[in-house]
């Protein structure tokens, strides 16, 4: 029992299968997930394209239903999804007709906090992602970088006892990208928060992670959890360096059989 | 810098915008108008061919505005058809935008009204209108009633179209807040159908300006329409003349306060594509 | 029985709407047989049949849909001409579009059917005038439509085939009339549209024969059951005008997706 109360995130047999038009009987997303997360821990989720992690993540979060299996926050069932929980969605999600500000107080705003008490304890937010003096600005007068630091600031602000992201840096240019990584990473430092981040981008997952769980293809499994021992804080540089070289082949390795299988999968489908 | 400056006169500058180009076509049109209908007048083939009975110069509509207004008429019959406007316009923007919402929402709903308003809809509305005064009679009330079976049905597709249109993932987003459907409803749909709910009143404007004027064709005590088809029939062209550009300036000058609503109302919502909104100016 | 359920299941919409257009008809002949009982108001579907059994034996069908049908080719197929060749002129000729560009603004959100009883008074209540007003009616938004089509012509495809060595003529036709196509048909779909509202009113305004004399003259004569005739007609008229649309748009333009 220590040991499950011990864990931010627990999930068990987790099964999930969809029906498709296409398809006769259902399509077996992913059977069988069990793994567990840290207090305080930064996760990565990879796998080859459409095996489900973003599915996975939305189940986490309660935004769709599971067929099967537990999921356990502070030991506590996840059912449905609720302000205990931090989404970061992919892309540009925040309501065009707000205010960056605006859109940081939507989680508290929908618990009933009055606007104004909402809108002062937003600044200490957005002045934590760095967009002090854009509070009156409305998202398409934003960069990509800077809207998905508002989305960061949004789940932030809520107090959330998991971070869920889901590919939040996909739309943005490298070199933003990169920074917007650095930046995840001294925000995560301060907050001390439990992420769980899905990505496409091995040294992307390497980089912020202290644990890689690699996804095999659909029917999706856990194929490995690659431990990163790599010291913090972390500089850009690092990233260049031979063990994060190595790590990072290892990943590779390790998904591009499974890329392989999904590829010869997804012709059989006639996607490709 | 400098040399571009040169290269670029202000005077000439001014001249190429297309207000002043525009305003500039327009004068001279008016003006060309002017010299024909004098030339004709000289020539005396205006009376020789009964031209005089539909064609005026545009001196001659001032001069018949001046005199309508004076009698008190012009004002009377601007009453009466905005009053038929508004009641007619008002009704449609409080129907459509229900009908539109539920049946967005609702499938089985939807499933059993589309055959109706599909079918309704592509029936030029306007051919109930004699229809609609034998059922109504004379007044006000069966031209609003004419004016709403125009302008209702371009509010309540755009409305099914803008709440069906509500991007999922910012419903996700309140979802993933714990949100309830009230405030899905509140939050997300209701902004977001908002540009094109006012580009259905948009368009409803025009619908409802030609409701208006086939509505009063047929049974109307007053208004601007039976005004035009009365001098018409009296071959007096100066107050139908009167009559079409007080409805076409009025027709405009409602189009515009509507995208001035649009840019209130939604702000945000300039920036971006207006060919979303003009693919569904349909019909 | 799960059987039953499966096929109303699988095809629940259809099934939905032939059961609310049986009931809709059902209600109305109800109303119109048990409630009102007055042929003048109510006007139910067994009486608006009957009045089209009559008016077809009289010849009057044929009569009216053959007088508004050609009132609307030959103004529709003038209007498309014009509008399509002035709306690339415009989009082609700066000085064309600074002199026309206002006053095409003006047609084409005014509602220029108020010109009708004009028209009448120039032309006589005969064809000619509804031609005039069909024509009026269906050129602005083809004008309209086609030169907004040309202008917003992606300048990345433009310069791809200018990267090739095309010339102008074959930017012309590979780039900017194929990509315009789109924007040329939703013009039509209002043109269409408003060209039958034209030949209507035009007629209400003063005419002999057609579908909006049918509906105005009968009830001028308290007739209601024959003006719906008139009303069904339209409806029919304006659905097979739609779908023609929608096929010649699927084999000009089968990369497009209609949004209608």
């Amino acid at each position: 029992m220590t040991i499950v109360s011990a864990s931010k995130l627990v999930v068990q047999n987790l099964r999930k299968s969809f029906h498709s038009q296409r398809s006769v009987g259902p399509i077996q997303v992913f059977d069988d997930i069990s793994f567990e997360v840290h207090p305080s821990e930064f996760i990565s989720l990879v796998g080859p394209s459409g095996c489900g992690k973003t599915t996975f993540l939305r189940i986490l979060d309660g935004l769709i239903p599971r067929d099967g299996g537990t999921i356990l926050l502070d030991g506590a069932a996840v059912i449905k999804p609720g302000p205990d929980k931090g989404f970061v969605f992919q892309d540009s999600s925040l309501l065009l007709w707000r205010t960056v500000i605006d859109n940081v107080i939507l989680g508290l705003e929908l618990q009933g906090v009055s606007k104004r008490e909402a809108r002062l304890k937003a600044e200490q937010y957005i002045a934590l992602v760095g967009l002090r003096g854009f509070e009156q600005h409305y998202p398409h007068e934003l960069s990509g970088g800077m809207q998905q630091r508002v989305n960061l600031a949004r789940a932030l602000i809520v107090d959330p006892q998991i971070l869920l992201m889901d590919e939040p840096f996909a739309s943005l240019d490298a070199q933003t990208r990169e920074i917007m990584q650095a930046e995840l990473l001294k925000m995560w430092r301060q907050t001390q928060k439990t992420v769980i981040f899905v990505t496409h981008q091995i040294e992307e997952a390497i980089y912020l992670s202290d644990r890689v769980v690699v996804f095999s293809a659909r029917p999706a499994k856990i194929r490995e959890i690659v431990n990163v021992n790599l010291a913090r804080p972390r500089a850009l540089a690092i990233k260049r360096s031979r063990e994060f070289l190595d790590l990072a082949d290892r990943v590779w390795s390790l998904i591009e059989d499974e890329v392989l299988k999904s590829m010869g999968r997804e012709k059989e489908e006639g996607i490709l | 810098m400098i040399t571009a400056v040169k290269k670029a006169p202000l005077l000439r500058l001014s001249w190429r915008s297309p207000q002043a180009s525009g305003a500039l076509s327009v004068l001279a049109g008016i003006a060309l108008w002017q010299l024909v209908y004098d030339g004709l007048a000289r020539t005396g083939y205006l009376q020789v061919y009964a031209i005089d009975h539909f064609f005026v110069s545009p001196w001659q509509v001032v001069e018949s505005f001046a005199e309508l207004y004076r009698s008190g008429e012009l004002v009377r019959n601007c009453y009466f058809s905005f009053l038929e406007f508004l009641y007619g316009f008002l009704l449609s923007v409080v129907v459509g935008v229900p009908v539109g919402f539920l049946m967005a929402t609702q499938e089985k709903l939807n499933n059993f009204l589309d055959p109706w308003v599909s079918c309704i809809y592509a029936t030029p509305r306007v051919a109930l209108a004699p229809i609609v005064v034998v059922w109504f009679g004379l007044g006000i009330f069966p031209t609003s009633l004419v004016v709403f079976l125009g302008a209702v049905f371009p509010i309540l597709l755009n409305t099914y179209t803008g709440i069906k249109s509500v991007r999922r993932n910012l419903i996700d987003v309140v979802r993933a807040f714990g949100g309830s459907r009230r405030q899905i409803f509140l939050k997300v749909m209701i902004p977001d159908a908002t540009p094109a709910i006012i580009a259905g009143m948009r368009l409803g404007v025009g619908r409802a300006v030609i409701g208006v004027v086939v509505g009063e064709l047929f049974g109307a005590e007053a208004g601007l329409g039976s005004m035009v088809y009365l001098y018409s029939q009296r071959f007096q062209p100066g107050p139908v003349f009167v009559g079409i550009v007080i409805l076409v300036v009025f027709g405009i000058l409602t189009f515009v306060a509507v995208e001035k609503l649009q840019r209130w109302l939604s702000p945000w919502y300039a920036y971006q594509l207006q060919r979303k909104v003009q693919g569904m100016e349909m019909e | 029985m799960s059987a039953v359920v499966n096929v109303y299941r699988a095809h629940e919409k259809k099934f939905d709407a032939a059961l609310s257009v049986v009931l809709g008809l059902a209600l109305w002949q109800i109303i119109d047989t048990l409630l009102i009982q007055n042929p003048l108001v109510a006007v139910g579907p067994a009486r608006i049949a009957e009045a089209f059994g009559r008016l077809w034996a009289q010849g009057q069908i044929v009569r009216h849909v053959y007088a508004t049908f050609v009132e609307f080719i030959l103004g529709f197929t003038a209007g498309v001409v014009v509008g399509i060749a002035l709306g690339i002129l415009m989009a082609l000729k700066r000085a064309m579009k600074d002199v026309l560009n206002p006053w095409v603004t003006i047609a084409y959100n005014a509602p220029v059917i108020l010109l009708a009883p004009l028209f009448i008074t120039a032309l006589g209540v005969g064809i000619a005038s509804k031609i005039a007003i069909v024509f009026i009616s269906a050129v602005f938004p083809v004008l309209f439509n086609t030169y907004a089509g040309i202008t917003t012509v992606d300048t990345r495809l433009v310069e791809a085939v200018r990267a090739f060595g095309g010339t102008p003529r074959q930017i012309f036709f590979k780039v900017t009339v194929p990509s315009s196509i789109p924007m040329v048909m939703t013009g039509l779909r209002l043109s269409v549209g408003r060209a039958i509202v034209g030949a209507i009113v035009s007629e209400f305004f003063g005419s002999r024969a057609g579908i909006g004399y049918l509906i105005s003259e009968a009830t001028e004569a308290f007739r209601t059951a024959d003006a719906f005739v008139g009303v069904v007609l339209l409806a029919v008229g304006g659905y097979v005008a739609f779908e023609l649309l929608k096929y010649a748009e699927r084999k000009i333009a089968p990369w497009y997706e209609s949004k209608v």
